[in-house]
């Protein structure tokens, strides 16, 4: 077992953010996280890359209890993550964006991942320059440089239209799906059935219910359409 | 033209001295914190400097040695204890520790008898004597070479980091920290490491200036320095460590020393900063700025020889 998440709890003041959550992701599993806006994705997210600490529960990764340990630590045991709001160092380069600042990676790496992504001929501007679409290619090279085991990514494809959004797909099947396990938060129902086989649902902080995502749709589950 | 020259070379010299407390203050910047408190360490490296030289008798080299350790020292410790801190209250607790190592200084006293003569600090009468340089026959402008000689050292070894894995780090750090961390980034650890070099640098340049002027007091290390300190790199940009550089060569070089701004000069000084701030928050040498300028180096450098020549000959 890659991931294992039992009993999760986040809470912010008296609500509960996460209530109670159990998650198990396997090596190489792509994993969709589907549900209405304020029921908690994110809110694993942060708990998982320790962003949040957790009120209650337990997170193993690789077999060892991360509950709470510091985002570094987390990040070099191979973990990494993106976010809904692209989030990038806007006045370093893109090669600057994806160089290395720890031991994860290799310098090979950090070549192959600007070239997947069809930024290499981009490596000398500054992020901040870039569009979105490729501030979100952005994001892509520089999980692929550090070569994470677990990738968190937060709605990849918000804010792009529908022909960037079929092109991130392809990115994301190719050069991220078969070399790691990915957990993917994502509003639009095609992304998340092109790319995960299963998807969890969550309402409310509570896990609801585990399927393909195409059965999460036809079920029962409102909660799914936010 | 003597009295000229030496005028020049003494604002050359504090503007090279000066330097190494605002690129003190810039290294912490780049990480992110603003620290009001930076005189500390440049007090603590005056004191130190000066003892070794006129109450231990030793030579110079050893005594900025001493003086950059002892500020690097202080730093850690300091900066160990208050990077929990960030923003307002990292700026706040800098402010406080300066002012405490200033009286601390008031209230020290510590004198030797040196060949009939009674040296060290004493109190709010401050520290004289530091004649290491009278005594050993260096004159102003060699002094300067010895000043100017560090600074290039420092200076080019901010370049060089600027290409390690650390000074990628340092700037992430400063830039988003929680976006750093999850790139494997301690941040925690990045900026105690980015206080305790900036401790040292702090610390040498007080070595430096204390015998400079053969004499300091604890006024001299006022909040008006930690300010001055924080406001040359926000003056001459965060995108290169020659920001701060400039910033002091605009303040010392152009204000202080042109008299052109006699009386009104922390008028002028403190319009300016409140200018930058708003019109270039990061400085005249900002990112931008000095990323501009190395891709045009690095054009320049790529193109053929060939080209280079045919264009060096078309300009003539």
């Amino acid at each position: 077992m890659l991931l294992q998440v039992e009993g999760l709890t986040v809470r912010f003041g008296g609500v509960d953010a996460l209530a109670g959550v159990d998650l198990q992701v396997q090596q190489g599993q792509a994993l969709g996280l589907v549900g209405a806006n304020g029921c908690g994705k994110t809110a694993l997210f942060n708990a998982i890359s320790g962003v949040v600490r957790p009120s209650a529960g337990r997170i193993e990764f690789l077999g060892r209890d991360i509950t709470g340990a510091p985002m570094h630590e987390i990040a070099r045991r191979g973990i990494a993550r993106t976010f809904q709001t692209v989030r990038l160092f806007p006045a370093m380069t893109v090669a600057g964006n994806v160089a290395r600042v720890d031991q994860t990676g290799t310098a090979d790496s950090v070549e192959q991942a600007l070239e997947q992504t069809g930024l290499a001929a981009r490596r000398m501007v500054l992020a901040g320059e870039l569009s979105l679409v490729e501030q979100r290619r952005l994001e892509i090279a520089r999980v692929l440089a550090r070569a994470p085991q677990l990738l968190l990514m937060d709605e990849p494809t918000s804010g792009l239209s529908r022909q960037e959004t079929e092109d991130m797909i392809g990115l994301l099947a190719d050069a991220v799906l078969p070399k790691r396990a990915v957990i993917l938060i994502e509003h639009k129902l095609h992304v998340v059935a092109a790319l995960c086989p299963s998807a969890v649902l969550l309402d409310q902080g509570r896990r609801v219910a585990e399927a393909s995502p195409r059965g999460l749709l036809d079920g029962t589950h409102g909660a799914w359409q936010g | 033209m003597i009295a000229m020259d030496d005028f020049l070379v003494g604002v050359l010299c504090n503007i090279g001295i000066i330097s190494f407390v605002a690129l003190s203050a810039y290294v912490l910047l780049l990480a992110g914190e603003v620290s009001f408190g930076q005189q500390a360490f440049f007090a603590m490296g005056a004191y130190a400097a000066g003892m070794v030289t006129a109450m231990l008798e030793l030579p110079l080299a050893p005594a900025l040695g001493v003086g950059a350790l002892v500020g690097a020292a202080a730093a850690a410790v300091v900066g160990g204890a208050t990077f929990r801190l960030s923003g307002f209250y990292f700026a706040m607790a800098t402010l406080a520790f300066a002012e405490m190592v200033r009286i601390a200084f008031e209230l020290f006293t510590l004198q030797v008898e040196v060949r009939g003569t009674l040296v060290g600090p004493r109190g709010t009468e401050g520290f004289g004597d530091i004649r290491y340089l009278f005594e050993n026959g260096i004159t102003p402008l060699q002094y300067m070479l010895v000043v100017y000689l560090l600074l290039g050292a420092v200076l080019a070894a901010f370049f060089a980091l600027e290409h390690t894995r650390y000074g990628r780090a340092l700037r992430q750090a400063g830039a988003d920290p929680l976006l750093a961390e999850l790139q494997g980034v301690s941040v925690v650890r990045v900026r105690v490491i980015a206080a305790t070099v900036a401790g040292a640098l702090a610390g040498l340049g007080g070595g430096l200036y204390a015998h400079l002027l053969t004499y300091v007091e604890p006024a001299s290390f006022n909040i008006m320095l930690g300010v001055h300190s924080l406001a040359y790199g926000l003056i001459g940009g965060l995108g290169t460590a020659l920001g701060p550089v400039v910033g002091v060569l605009i303040d010392i070089g152009v204000l202080e020393s042109s008299r052109l701004f006699a009386g009104y000069r922390m008028i002028v000084f403190g319009g300016l900063v409140a200018l930058l701030l708003i019109v270039r928050p990061r400085g005249l040498l900002d990112e931008h700025v000095v990323h501009w300028i190395s891709l045009r180096v690095r054009a320049i450098l790529d193109a053929p020889a060939g080209r280079r020549l045919d264009r060096s000959l078309r300009r003539r």
